[in-house]
């Protein structure tokens, strides 16, 4: 079986300038939303809330209490069972704008009511940090950092500079756009959503790097080359690995979103958003800061106005 | 070629036979205890539930050492002054009292503090005879920044030192003012943390003083290792700070910790130990004196070592603890019992059987898009967990949210690497290449690929391994892990899937 008989020979630039404008639109967005949510966008792991520690004399468990509270307006919320006999569970949430103790309180105070009637109790209230507190984000801010000049570092031996550049920007614009999404589609940020953004980090760089493989293979191959046509050429040898892998990998995400629940879904909604992102961004992104690093910008105008290529 | 072909089965077998027995004790939990090459693969907090300590950090030691340090710098600033004291301790109060000996030199020492110290408030002046004794106190307000500041400080040194357990993913957070929960997952033994994340390690090196003990007023009485009283000075001429990093080594068949000392650090211990030859220098550890070995000559170089009949594992401990730093103040054990996973069971039953889905599917798809071959990467795909999973309870790792997160980044680049080799071979007979001749020029065009966006991701995985913590480092784990064994098993095991083939004369079954 196979989804191309021949290799395409879709012009994949000659839309550069509607996509170039489409990721300025979209970063603006991401930007927007999160000036826009705010101190409202960071999750319990990042700024701390309340532990509300309470007692149930009745058999349930930690994901019926969960869904219970949330449908009550509190939001990221986390349930955890103590010892399983003791019927005794810690519910966390987040600190947000306009929320004190007391309204949380009265919250979990409803909520079970409602589940249990009288049969349980609050034992404690107290105030927690966040467990990603200053030191984890500076020091995670810093291993990223270095994680991505070891990439551009890696590249640079391997390729010429200006590929490595074009691969790290896409990134950001990747990271950028699939962290907007995640906020607008109303998650928190929390430690899932840090894993995912590394997440997306990875599978970016990677589907660059396996276009750039086809690209640096043809220009050795080649005298007199328009860069921008080689990468038009490479995209389309690539375009059935591009859909298989890509296809593969975005549908397994969508079954764990749709089945998997939690934080699962939070990481989930981030890769969904993501691998689309890191696909795009390889041919709209990548190559063209590629061409603009190397002067080359006009053989993109070539390939444009050119042969108005068969799709 | 046949040769070669059974050479590299070899190596097959004796990896999968490996890996094999790594798993094993994950696979059947209960047969296998102590005597097995490895523990079972544990299962992050988040995803089982584990240890849970709440700690109090007693914020006020922290006051108190503070002062105590302030004092004794107070003295001998006096002391540059030619101001002669004889005493100078904190009280119960948390007032620091310094004793001079002459009346006479008060108005100086007292602007002397004031200019230097404008923060210390001075409390009362007590005059005992020919001596006088001048208390002082700091503002509740100063306190309460010390005290706050030790929670933080706890808070970043429990973190260091639960980072030395590797790469279980603990979750720490201040509760409270003074509270710090700590959640430990996959650890069974809470003893051994306890040992371990409470000890204070307030390491000190102080002189032993000459001539009979109960007579001067500068001197405390500690205790050793044995409960026997030891006499020391009450000044600390050097402390835990000093220490850059410590392991655990022997010396004549005793084990000890090994210390080497900042650059700082070397200096000052140069600094006593040519000003105090033939003296009795006191390691003291907690309050308790380890050793108080004669010092023979001086000791540059920044090394020294703490010994006192330490069994290894106390040892070990020990430069654990010395490693990531002391705390600010002790702690006290709250609270300590098991607790659920973070994520709720129901969510991870969930998690799995669609994680297993996903999988199925992208099976399926190969092996209906790429016929045999399709299997057979079907295969080294399903292989490539396994040997995940086995190379991660080889090294004592955890299994995590983040975790999972790169074992699914780790699925999805084996899947390409399986992908970009087969569109190669297809692409190579398109060009008319012979079938055999296909399967090698496609191997060996995917290479380069694979190796480059491996090995920038393995850049990346690394250096998130080293500088972060926490999350990112369960990620960092997996992720590296997951790199060596998707080119081990996409290049070195589909290839000798492909050979096996040939050997066997069936190559024109095969289908790509």
């Amino acid at each position: 079986m196979e989804l191309f008989k021949t290799t395409p020979k879709i012009n994949f630039l000659a839309q550069t300038w509607i996509a170039v404008a489409v990721s300025l639109i979209m970063l603006a967005g991401s930007v927007y939303i999160w000036i826009k949510r705010g101190n409202d966008k960071y999750g319990i792991d990042f700024r701390g809330g309340y532990a509300v520690t309470v007692k149930i004399n009745e058999p349930t468990n930690s994901q019926v209490i969960e869904r219970a509270l949330t449908a009550h307006d509190l939001r990221d919320v986390a349930v955890q069972s103590f010892e399983a006999t003791s019927g005794e569970y810690m519910v966390r949430v987040a600190l947000s704008e306009g929320v004190d103790i007391k309204w949380i309180q009265e919250k979990v105070q409803r909520t079970l009511k409602d589940l249990f009637d009288d049969r349980f109790e609050i034992v404690a209230t107290d105030s927690i940090g966040a467990t990603i507190g200053a030191e984890v984000k500076r020091k995670a801010l810093w291993a990223i950092s270095f994680g991505l000049a070891a990439v551009l570092i890696y590249l640079a031996f391997r390729f010429p500079f200006s590929f490595g550049l074009g691969a790290v920007v896409a990134m950001f614009h990747d990271v950028i756009i699939a962290t907007g999404m995640y906020l607008w589609a109303g998650r928190d940020l929390n430690g899932a959503a840090l894993a995912a953004a590394l997440t997306i980090i990875g599978y970016s760089v990677n589907d660059t790097i396996v276009i750039f493989d086809r690209v640096r293979e043809f220009m050795l191959k080649r005298k007199n080359y328009n860069l921008a046509e080689l990468m038009n050429e490479s995209m389309n040898s690539c375009l059935s690995r591009t859909i298989i892998t890509s296809g593969l990998t975005w549908l397994a995400a969508l079954a764990l979103l749709i089945f998997g629940g939690g934080a699962l879904r939070d990481l989930m909604i981030y890769l969904v958003a993501g691998i689309i992102v890191g696909c795009y961004s390889t041919i709209y992104i990548a190559c063209p800061v590629v061409l603009w690093w190397e002067g080359r910008w006009s053989e993109l105008k070539a390939v444009g106005q050119g042969r108005k290529a068969a799709v | 070629m046949e040769k070669n072909v059974r050479q590299r089965l070899i190596v097959f077998l004796v990896v999968l036979i490996a890996a094999i027995l790594f798993l094993l004790p994950t696979f059947f939990r209960e047969g296998f205890v102590k005597p097995w090459i490895s523990k079972p693969l544990s299962l992050g907090l988040d995803l089982k539930g584990g240890v849970y300590l709440v700690y109090e950090v007693v914020t006020s030691e922290a006051v108190k050492s503070r002062l105590l340090n302030i004092v004794q710098t107070i003295r001998s600033d006096l002391r540059d002054e030619k101001i002669a004291t004889t005493k100078a301790v904190v009280n119960d109060k948390n007032q620091m009292e310094i004793t001079l000996l002459s009346v006479r030199a008060v108005d100086k020492a007292r602007d002397k503090i004031k200019d230097a110290y404008p923060n210390l408030i001075f409390v009362e002046q007590l005059n005992e005879g020919e001596r006088v004794k001048l208390v002082y106190r700091i503002s509740e307000g100063e306190a309460q920044r010390i005290e706050h500041e030790s929670v933080r400080q706890a808070v970043e040194t429990l973190r260091n030192r639960v980072d030395q357990f590797g790469v279980a993913e603990p979750l720490i957070q201040q509760v409270g003012l003074k509270r710090i929960l700590l959640e430990m997952p996959g650890i069974s033994d809470i003893e051994s943390v306890k040992k371990i994340v409470g000890k204070t390690a307030k390491l000190e090196f102080r002189l032993v003083p000459v001539g009979r003990a109960e007579a001067a007023e500068n001197w405390v009485k500690l205790k050793d290792r044995s409960g026997a009283p030891v006499y020391v000075e009450d000044q600390a001429l050097m402390t835990g700070d000093a220490v850059d990093t410590a392991r655990v080594g022997t010396h004549n068949g005793q084990v000890e910790v090994d210390l080497s000392l900042t650059s700082d650090g070397a200096r000052t211990f140069k600094k006593i130990t040519s000003e105090n030859v033939g003296r009795q220098l006191a390691i003291i550890l907690d309050n308790v004196v380890y050793s108080s070995p004669v010092i023979r000559e001086t000791i540059g170089g920044g090394r020294a070592s703490i010994t006192g009949g330490f069994t290894f594992e106390e040892a070990t401990q020990l430069a654990m603890v010395l490693r990531a730093g002391a705390l600010p103040a002790p702690l006290e054990v709250m609270e300590e019992r098991t607790v659920g996973p973070t994520l709720g069971r129901e969510s991870i039953r969930q998690g799995v059987i669609a994680s297993i889905v996903g999988f199925v599917l992208i099976m399926i798809f190969m092996i209906v898009y790429y016929g045999k071959s399709g299997a057979l990467a079907s295969g080294s795909l399903v292989l490539n967990l396994f040997l995940l999973l086995a190379a991660l309870s080889a090294f004592g790792a955890t299994l995590t949210l983040p975790g999972l997160a790169g074992l699914a980044l780790t699925a999805g680049m084996a899947v390409d690497s399986n992908v970009i080799i087969f569109e190669r071979i297809r692409d190579e007979i398109k060009n008319g290449a012979g079938r055999m001749a296909a399967v090698r020029g496609g191997f060996d065009k995917a290479w380069s690929a694979i190796i480059d966006s491996n090995l920038t991701t393995l850049a990346s995985a690394l250096v998130l391994y080293v500088l972060g913590s926490g999350p990112i480092r369960g990620f960092a784990v997996t992720l590296s892990i997951g790199i060596a064994t998707t080119i081990y098993c996409a290049v070195f095991v589909t290839h000798l899937g492909f050979d096996v083939l040939e050997l066997k004369g069936k190559e024109r079954e095969l289908s790509v």
